[in-house]
């Protein structure tokens, strides 16, 4: 790898370790989020398949931490316009080092949440395999390199950092959240709504995340792992058109 | 010859630059003609809003000329600004900086992107100059204002750029600090023979630091060259840089 995205990943993870809320945050999301649901949730709520809610509730929880934190790299890139972004592209650096150096940096953190994510899930729910540790990182990655160039090309598109673009962004993705099956099957989804699941990329890494973890599916999993290929590649070849110098 | 001679001397060449922000926005710098030699700290004065730090921002390479054409140590800053950067050390107005991180830290990763040679020993001379060398293991957050301004200073030394452009680096210090680093720059465009550009509302600051200064008044060049021969083409050579440039900003006004 060039010494430069070396250093600025290097930049990025020694940010993270001198930074102690951030330490925070990765430990406590995973933990608070798992231990929330098995501490009530299930004595509470019966589905129709062969799992508890909780199970049926961390694979969704999962992919949401992913495109969350992914999600929001666009965004900060944007943020620290005036910052240390601007003192990076007046660097001998091409904006795609640049970019592609947080992009990893980023990637290694939000790794460690993942992985803390799964022990609790493995432990608590006794899944103990290496190659679904493998097939859903996977996934995950392709989750994470969705969204990351999907927040590039948006922010790329809105100029100004405003009210507008930041409620416009917002509302799009917590629409594809709540339209994902996270909280109930895919089938409960209003009729009115429902080609949104076809065109959502979390609802295809959900619903596979959950095969992988508890055997429970809703979609074609064929189907959908393509679909995030597709959606992933597009999304990257995109924002590195647009990352014009 | 002697021309020729002119030309080979000037790091930075502006032809009838223009720029605007957007489409339809009044324009910020209005057809600026300027040269600037190799070697010289020449000073951009002007009010707030005057243009100076979009200048900056385009000769940084962060803003693409909209009209005209900048030539940095020979080579089209719209054609090939990539070239530029690797000549370039440049100081915000605003301080850029990881405060989580120390200042030695700080320094090694801008050290990284430049590809010095040896990191260890430039780092640990620059800081010296600045008199910095004993604070480097400190995170920066708990440097003052007028420590983390002098790491931004070893931080541009530290690449030994050709060009310094430094856009109010004094702003918010006191009067002690102030002349320190005015201090630092004397000595390193003196012994290095860095070109220094410095944006600057303070006359004090351009009197003490700069060969030759510019003028800078919404968006146009007023006038440019040494404070003396500014003084006598206005006629009046008793005046302090303060009065020239009140003068010359209200004679352009009129």
């Amino acid at each position: 790898m060039n010494t430069s995205i070396l250093a600025i990943v290097q930049r990025q993870l020694r940010k993270f370790f001198h930074t102690k809320i951030s330490w925070v945050n990765l430990i406590s999301v995973p933990s608070i989020l798992i231990l929330a649901m098995i501490l009530g949730i299930d004595k509470i709520v019966k589905i129709p398949f062969n799992i508890a809610y909780s199970a049926f509730l961390v694979s969704g929880f999962l992919c949401i931490y992913v495109a969350n934190n992914s999600a929001y790299v666009g965004f900060y890139l944007k943020r620290d316009n005036e910052g240390f972004f601007k003192l990076l592209k007046t660097t001998p650096l091409s904006r795609l080092s640049i970019v592609m150096g947080i992009l990893i940096g980023e990637l290694l953190i939000l790794l460690m949440g993942i992985v803390i994510f799964l022990i609790l899930t493995g432990v608590y729910y006794k899944i103990f395999s290496l190659f679904k540790l493998v097939i859903i990182l996977f996934y995950l990655i392709l989750l994470a390199l969705g969204f990351f160039s999907f927040s590039l090309i948006f922010f790329k598109f809105f100029d100004s950092y405003n009210t507008f673009s930041l409620r416009l962004y917002f509302f799009l993705l917590f629409g594809a959240y709540a339209t994902s099956g996270v909280f109930y099957p895919l089938t409960n989804i209003p009729q009115l709504l429902k080609f949104i699941i076809y065109i959502n990329p979390l609802s295809y890494a959900v619903d596979a995340i959950r095969y992988f973890l508890f055997g429970v599916n809703q979609l074609n999993l064929v189907y959908g792992g393509i679909f995030l290929v597709l959606f992933s590649g597009v999304m990257i070849a995109g924002s590195v058109i647009l990352l014009d110098k | 010859m002697m021309q020729k001679t002119k030309m080979k001397d000037k790091i930075i060449e502006i032809k009838s630059l223009s720029f605007r922000y957007k489409k339809k926005d009044k324009l910020v710098l209005n057809n600026i003609n300027l040269s600037i030699k190799k070697g010289e700290i020449f000073g951009l004065l002007g009010p707030n809003g005057a243009g100076k730090t979009t200048l900056i921002q385009i000769l940084s390479t962060l803003l693409k000329p909209f009209i005209g054409f900048v030539m940095v140590n020979g080579v089209n800053l719209k054609k090939r600004p990539a070239q530029i950067r690797k000549l370039i050390g440049v100081m915000f107005q605003q301080t850029i900086l990881d405060e989580e991180l120390t200042g030695y830290q700080n320094l090694d990763f801008y050290a990284k992107l430049f590809n010095v040679s040896d990191i260890r020993k430039g780092i640990q001379k620059t800081s010296s100059l600045v008199e910095l060398d004993k604070e480097l293991d400190k995170k920066v957050k708990i440097y003052s204002g007028g420590m983390k301004r002098k790491l931004e200073l070893a931080r541009c030394f530290l690449i030994k750029p050709k060009i310094l452009l430094l856009d109010e680096p004094t702003l918010g210090l006191d009067p002690f600090i102030k002349r320190k680093i005015w201090g630092y720059l004397k000595e390193l465009n003196k012994k290095h023979k860095f070109t220094i550009l410095l944006a600057t509302p303070d006359t004090q600051e351009a009197d003490y630091l700069c060969d030759r200064i510019g003028i800078l008044d919404k968006g146009k060049l007023i006038v440019a060259g040494s404070p003396l021969d500014i003084k006598s083409s206005f006629e009046c050579e008793n005046l302090n840089l303060t009065d020239l440039f009140i003068k010359c900003i209200e004679e352009a006004r009129k």
